[in-house]
């Protein structure tokens, strides 16, 4: 049994090319453990208490947050010659 | 999985993170299926595995949901009767779990999740293996706006029963508080099947009510110490990317193959009850 309704169509969006994502996430994901991994790590260690868990909880939002962004302006930014033309 | 054990697990975690967030993106799960037993098995202690898990969830889903949104595949209206019911039935759930320690009730308990979990996947494989070479519908919602005061969800074009809504996210909160994990095993297939939702909006919505359960929950192991936050954003930036890709596979993928996919994940939470039942590490 089966409803004869059409689901909504997917939203247009302006969806960089899959190269240019697993570019950009690539580099965001070097830069990540080069330059901030052990800097939060430090970071986290030196804190204690109800601060640690203030700080632990903010960072898990903000990371995501500022990992996402970026990787989403550097894939809109990137635009790599083609896979044909390279 | 701290300081030293930390640094030379770094890509183990990050590679976990990713496999996690691609899945999480994709279908519209947490992943503790996957992240728990991996964590377990690197060596840390049960009760920093289930803190630690929620912690990197909650990040990840984030970002999942954000990419979901940009597509149209978020419906908040669902989502704001969603989200509360499921966290009184995730009270509920944890509280019941109190109680059946102290009784022989938890192995019934679980024996019936894991078959609920097994059904649930051989259901959604047969029904959708059989809309796979059929023109793109929605299956018939079980529940529409005649059971009790219904409500328009404009975002899945579907008038919903708010009983319905609510039942689902009490009962999936529930089961979840209860066992720990494997809300999105049975949320998303209920919101397809029983109120008609489109798989797509399904899984999206579904999503944004993971932030706000495993943020709730990484906040109350918080409290208990039972959070090492180091693993958990190593393994969130791996998710954040992962589940990027994931956002990605669900809006080029027809609904019926996500369908498809997706239908060996509540096997695999089964198979998870059955083996912490038989090993005795079960929950309850």
């Amino acid at each position: 049994m089966r409803a004869a309704i059409e689901d909504p169509p997917a939203q247009a969006v302006a969806t960089p090319r899959l190269r240019d994502e697993i570019t950009a996430a690539a580099s965001v994901l070097a830069a990540y453990l080069l330059l901030l991994a052990d800097p939060v790590a430090r970071l986290l260690e030196a804190t204690e208490g109800a601060a640690a868990i203030a700080l632990g909880l903010g960072l898990v939002f903000g990371q995501a947050l500022l990992l996402d962004s970026a990787a989403t302006f550097l894939a809109r930014r990137l635009r790599l010659p083609s896979w044909r033309r390279a | 999985v701290t300081g030293h054990d930390l640094e030379s697990s770094r890509f183990v975690l990050v590679a976990l993170g990713l496999v996690v967030g691609l899945l999480g993106g994709t279908f519209g799960v947490g992943g503790s299926f996957i992240a728990g037993p991996a964590l377990f098995l690197l060596g840390m202690p049960f009760n920093a595995v289930v803190g630690t898990d929620l912690a990197h969830i909650a990040g990840k889903s984030l970002a999942a949901a954000r990419h979901h949104d940009a597509r149209g595949h978020v419906d908040r209206r669902l989502a704001a009767l969603l989200v509360p019911t499921t966290v009184v039935g995730v009270e509920l759930g944890a509280r019941a779990l109190e109680h059946m320690r102290r009784s022989d009730e938890s192995g019934l308990l679980a024996t019936l999740y894991a078959g609920l979990l097994a059904f649930l996947g051989v259901f959604v494989f047969v029904e959708s293996w059989r809309a796979r070479t059929k023109p793109e519908e929605r299956p018939a919602a079980l529940f529409d706006g005649s059971l009790g005061p219904g409500m328009h969800f404009p975002v899945s074009r579907v008038r919903g029963s708010i009983l319905a809504v609510c039942g689902i996210g009490l009962v999936s909160g529930f089961l979840g508080g209860l066992f720990g994990g494997g809300l999105g095993f049975l949320r998303m297939p209920a919101l397809v099947y029983l109120l008609g939702i489109p798989t797509r909006v399904a899984i999206g919505t579904d999503l944004l009510e993971v932030i706000v359960s495993s943020g709730y929950g990484a906040f109350t192991h918080a409290l208990k110490g039972n959070v090492d936050f180091g693993v958990a954003l190593t393994m969130q930036a791996g998710g954040v990317l992962g589940s990027r890709f994931g956002a990605r596979v669900t809006a080029h993928v027809r609904e019926s193959t996500l369908r498809v996919a997706f239908a060996p994940l509540p096997l695999l939470g089964a198979a998870l009850v059955v083996y912490r039942l038989m090993s005795g590490t079960a929950q309850p």
